[in-house]
């Protein structure tokens, strides 16, 4: 029987990072995924990044996962969103050819990790723990941790109009069987819904009815690792919905499968469909739509804006009511999915499976909506898999060290009823969680984890140095009396039209780091003294005999696992699932005021 | 979690009446141990009911006749626990056997204010309720017992809730431009957003405002007897303290220390400062360090009565002292005029005037009613208002905060530093109405609660 470290279950998003970060801690791994040729598969919008999930993307960049690379090296426009605000809610994005984006994540992976086509139909478990995977054609691979990446797949349903079929996305099976294992395990299984717009044919649009949207100029990559974007880069459209749509989607509700009833799962509410958002904002007359290519060649354009579950009929009518898409021919109508998630507050925050030894799970299975958030879960799931098999610390991020900490912490603590979405405002440390200094705030946790490599680490205190020394050159250098650094305090300044003053040799990125921290000075000065505290507190010890029932503020629930787990440090205390921030802060005050608190 | 918790809830002095008070788990069985109900139907005691009987002091084998008990079986209790309260004639050491007999039985002696923490804790109190409880225990004046009994229906935090919840309106639509402003076209409408979080820091600071009414309601107005030397003013303080307190006498300056009496007039508490009387030329020595007293006095109250002498005509030190009344809520006494009325002693008649004689008492029974019209305070204004320190921090800070914010509007600051203040803004709020209270802040204020409430 064949035989790995740790296995992965799914070639989506989550399932990538996952193998590969357990690679990088030098385990073997293998990657189990029923389609080789979809793996990296874009099932919705051909983009990574925007705002918060740009943010992700440059964590996930600064622990060493590949989802930077892959887009830099197949995007076809990059574009920061939000340039007009402040540095800590810039929001990367770019769009990507979503068919070299599936190549280059193949050969990426196929070139660190070993891939197995096949579907999961069974989790070998014996005496409380996952030893293994069946597959579908009753063979077995044994596993000393299994991480499972299955997506939308469990139990999928898709409906276009009021037709449905079981499916995992357009064309691909849904995953039964393994629906129906997790289920005699116990999971708490829910159910979601998420949906996608129509592709049309590019011939077909007349885009002189559209605003062209261009990129940036030059592009900026998203991985440190990357020096420059080198290919060229296309236009995308803007245009809008009319009254006549709306009219259209009102007209027909009757066969929309989420008015209708059909639909029981749950959709998210930031990424809402048309019909939504037609019926939920009846006083806007018209919603932006963006047209964007799915590649550099293919015919295919992907209508942003515009999910929807209609009938096919009806979506063409809709199409007809948008100047510029009235003869637009639909190569694939849009369509909703429902699936089984398991409620996240049964994973620990390693992302392991709380009441089952050896069994991970990461990204949609877990909740969540969008490639990022599902990245950012496999890689930790992947990273503490490893770990525990190397009996090493598990690898937890706190909120204050990154938007992934605020999304596992989100989602272990206070689970969710809709597709769960990063947003910037969860962040409780916004202005110090930003996209420019991912690398400041996770490359040395990473490198202590193993999972960055010293050549990394170094460039990155290379970087760290340079924008030390920008920052001081920029509170000497005086412009018309006044300091770059008084210059940039004024609101809607920017560090980039000082670049040629502060000082060569600053990147972009470089940039935007040294206007943020003098932005925001005042505010990450409070902002990090309150993280210093929090670590400064992660290494107290809690006494052994301590009475958590005398502790005020805890629930009977936190006190029974802190008595039975009986955490060594507040730090460890952190770990234990349940126990949230405010419960750490009373048991803190305690600690620290002696008996009674009082 | 919680253990039970036992405190004599009465003041401990022998009276009439005392009271025990126990709170948490096994009270109530606790109470069926000790106490002996006169009707055989009981336990279990009825809820809230007043049982006769007696209670037996096992550990003493004694009884103590004549006892009440009423039981309340939580959560609908003070503390949303189970409550039991033993009422027994008020001896202190008999009260004391009481209290040893619980903590026999597991109870264990009350820490101040456990009580009303454990009804906060448990939902049945929010914090400035608690806060108010605790200022009407103490309140030292009328007006502060009525005006902290006016506002312990919550109408602080209903207020504060509300105002919160229009923040958290501001913050979203700041959240929904940040997030989506781009992908979705949603527009920051910055007039309209100046223009409510400008109402809601100006209502903060009027809130905020309302303490330092409040204040002097609470502990009394601060009023200072002042004038030139030797016009009766230790004599008129001596006639409105009703005890002779300060040295009268013929030599002027007599008075040095600054005298303080706490005294009720007609329904208005006030502290009466007596103090060294002013004479031209005079500046050193021990009589000048007087008269610097009496001027610190004068700049730090919040009322004065000027005494002149009436058979005299008005002269220097009378016409600074007069004009340092007007700033402040003041009135004149025209003293002496059993002396007859010098025609040359002529006082401002925009401030309230009386005409007395200190020594003979005519028209003395008239200043009453004057001080009581011009120290009353404003009655407390409609609504509610911040009763404690605590509380103006929390509002100055959800103030500032809210203030900042507008500026930044107003200077084009970008919505993710403007979302920063209105945050820092909630978190006051919140803080104000204990919902996100760190646990020191909670602390200190349980830790000012008399033990047994
Ligand atoms: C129709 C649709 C609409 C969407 N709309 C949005 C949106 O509007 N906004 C948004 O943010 N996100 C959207 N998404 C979600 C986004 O695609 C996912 O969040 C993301 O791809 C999840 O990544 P993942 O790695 O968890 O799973 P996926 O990318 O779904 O990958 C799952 C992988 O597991 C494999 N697999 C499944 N079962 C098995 C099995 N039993 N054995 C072996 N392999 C298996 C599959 O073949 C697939 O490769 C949408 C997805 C779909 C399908
Ligand atoms: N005739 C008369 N004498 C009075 C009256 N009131 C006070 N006196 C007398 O005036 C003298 C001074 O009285 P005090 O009350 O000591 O005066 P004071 O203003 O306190 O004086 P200093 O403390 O020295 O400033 C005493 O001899 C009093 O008896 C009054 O109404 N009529
Ligand atoms: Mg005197």
């Amino acid at each position: 029987m064949p035989e790995a470290d740790v296995l992965v279950v799914g070639g989506g998003h989550a399932g990538i990072e996952a193998v590969l970060a357990a690679r990088r801690l030098g385990l073997s791994a293998v990657l189990l995924t029923t389609n080789r040729e979809n793996i990296g598969e874009m099932p919705c919008n051909p983009s990574i990044g925007g705002i918060a999930k740009g943010h992700l993307v440059r964590e996930i960049d600064a622990l060493g996962g590949a989802m930077a690379l892959a887009i830099d090296a197949t995007g076809i426009q990059f574009k920061v969103l939000n340039r007009s605000r402040g540095p800590a809610v810039h929001g990367p994005r770019a769009q990507a050819d979503k068919s070299d984006y599936r190549r280059f994540m193949a050969r990426y992976v196929v070139e660190h990790a070993e891939v197995i086509e096949a579907e999961v139909a069974d989790l070998l478990v014996d005496a409380g723990r996952v030893r293994g995977v069946r597959l579908a054609d009753g063979s077995t691979i044994r596993g000393g941790a299994t991480v499972l990446a299955t997506g939308t797949f469990l139990n999928g349903l898709i409906h276009v109009g009021l037709r449905s079929e079981p499916a995992g996305r357009a064309g691909e099976r849904p995953s039964l069987a393994l629906a129906t294992a997790l289920q005699s395990l116990g999971l708490p299984l829910g159910r979601l819904k998420t949906g996608t717009p129509p592709r049309i044919r590019r011939q077909t649009i007349d885009y002189s009815k559209f605003t062209v949207q261009l990129g940036d100029d030059p592009p900026q990559p998203f991985s440190y690792r990357t020096d420059r974007i080198r290919q060229s880069q296309v236009a995308c459209h803007l245009g809008y919905t009319t009254p006549g749509v709306a009219q259209v989607i009102r007209e027909n509700l009757d066969k929309s499968p989420l008015y209708s009833g059909k639909i029981r799962g749950t959709g998210p509410r930031y990424c809402p469909s048309v019909e939504d958002k037609v019926v939920k904002f009846p006083h806007r007359v018209r919603h932006q739509l963006f047209v964007e290519p799915e590649g550099r060649e293919t015919d295919w354009m992907y209508i942003n804006g515009l999910s929807t579950s209609l009938p096919e009929d009806v979506q063409r009518k809709i199409l007809q009511a948008i100047p510029g898409l009235e003869e637009a021919e639909i190569l694939r109508p849009g369509y909703a999915v429902e699936y089984d998630f398991v409620q996240p507050t049964a994973l620990e925050g390693t992302l392991k499976v709380r009441e089952c030894q050896g069994l991970y799970l990461a990204g949609q299975i877990n909740g969540t909506s969008g490639y990022e958030e599902a990245g950012a879960q496999g890689l930790l799931a992947g990273a503490n898999a490893a770990l525990e098999l190397l009996g090493r610390p598990p690898l937890i991020l706190a909120r204050h060290d990154a938007y992934i900490g605020v999304l596992i912490d989100d989602l272990t603590t206070l689970g969710t009823n809709e597709p769960y979405r990063l947003m910037t405002s969860r962040a409780e440390y916004r202005l110090h969680l930003r996209a420019d200094n991912a690398d400041d705030r996770l490359t040395e946790i990473g490198s202590r984890a193993g999972l960055v490599s010293g050549e990394v680490a170094e460039a990155h205190r290379e970087r760290r140095r340079r924008r030390q020394a920008g920052l001081e050159e920029s509170r000497k250098v005086r412009i018309g009396g006044a300091t770059i650094e008084e210059l940039l305090r004024r609101p809607g300044s920017e560090a980039g039209a000082f670049e040629a003053q502060i000082g060569g040799g600053l990147e972009r990125n470089d940039l935007a780091w040294i206007e943020a921290e003098i932005k925001y000075a005042g505010y990450l000065r409070r902002e990090r003294a309150e993280i210093e505290r929090l670590r400064a507190a992660g290494g107290c010890r809690i006494p052994v005999e301590l009475d958590y029932g005398a502790v005020r503020g805890l629930s009977r629930e936190v006190v029974e696992k802190l008595t039975s787990l009986r955490p060594a440090t507040i730090g460890d205390a952190r770990l234990v699932p349940g126990v949230t921030a405010a419960a750490l802060e009373c048991l803190m005050y305690y600690l620290r005021a002696g008996r009674g608190g009082a | 979690m919680a253990d039970s918790i036992c405190a004599i809830s009465t003041y401990p002095q022998n009276a009439a009446i005392g009271i025990v008070r126990a709170s948490g788990p096994g009270v109530l069985e606790m109470a069926g141990q000790l106490f002996v109900s006169r009707d055989p139907s009981y336990p279990p005691f009825p809820r809230g009911r007043l049982v006769v009987g007696s209670i037996t002091l096992l550990t003493r084998g004694r009884q103590i006749p004549e006892c009440l008990l009423a039981c309340f079986p939580g959560p609908r209790s003070y503390t949303g626990e189970d409550v039991c309260e033993f009422q027994v004639p008020g001896n202190v050491l008999l009260l004391g056997e009481i209290m040893e007999e619980l903590v026999r039985l597991g109870c264990r002696p009350a820490e101040k204010g456990e009580f009303t923490r454990r009804a906060w804790e448990n939902g049945r109190m929010d914090l400035p309720a608690a806060e108010m409880l605790n200022e009407l225990i103490r309140a030292r004046t009328r007006e502060g017992m009525l005006l902290a009994a006016s506002q312990m229906d919550g109408a602080l935090s209903r207020r504060i809730a509300a105002m919160r919840q229009e923040l958290v309106d501001l913050i979203t639509c700041l959240e929904a431009v940040i997030e989506f402003g781009e992908t979705e076209g949603v527009a920051l409408d910055r007039a309209a957003m100046i223009e409510r979080s400008g109402r809601l820091a100006a209502e903060l600071n009027e809130l905020a405002r309302s303490f330092s009414a409040v204040r002097s309601l609470r502990e009394g107005c601060r009023v200072v007897i002042a004038g030139k030397a030797n016009v009766g003013k230790s004599s008129l303080f001596n006639y409105l303290a009703g005890t002779p307190r300060a040295i009268v006498h013929d030599v002027p300056g007599t008075t040095r220390d600054v005298l303080r009496e706490t005294v009720e007039i007609g329904g208005v508490t006030m502290t009466l400062h007596d103090t060294a009387g002013f004479r031209a030329g005079v500046v050193d020595g021990v009589e000048g360090e007087g008269q610097r007293r009496s001027q610190t006095a004068m700049a730090g109250c919040d009322g004065m009565i000027v005494v002149v002498d009436g058979s005299a005509p008005l002269e220097e030190p009378d016409r600074s002292v007069v004009a340092a009344a007007r700033a402040k809520r003041s009135m004149v006494i025209v003293n002496k005029i059993d002396l007859g009325r010098h025609p040359e002693c002529r006082v401002d008649t925009l401030v309230p005037t009386i005409e007395v004689s200190a020594l003979v008492g005519t028209n003395c029974e008239g200043i009453g009613p004057l001080i009581e019209r011009v120290f009353r305070g404003e009655s407390p204004a409609e609504g509610p208002m911040v009763m404690t320190l605590r509380q103006k921090r929390c509002l100055g800070r959800a103030g500032e905060a809210a203030r900042r914010a507008v500026a930044g509007l107003e200077a084009g600051q970008a919505e993710e530093i403007v979302a920063e203040e209105l945050r820092a803004s909630a978190v006051g709020m919140s803080e104000l109405i204990g919902e996100v209270s760190p646990q020191e802040v909670v602390d200190r204020i349980f830790a000012g609660f008399c033990v047994g409430k």
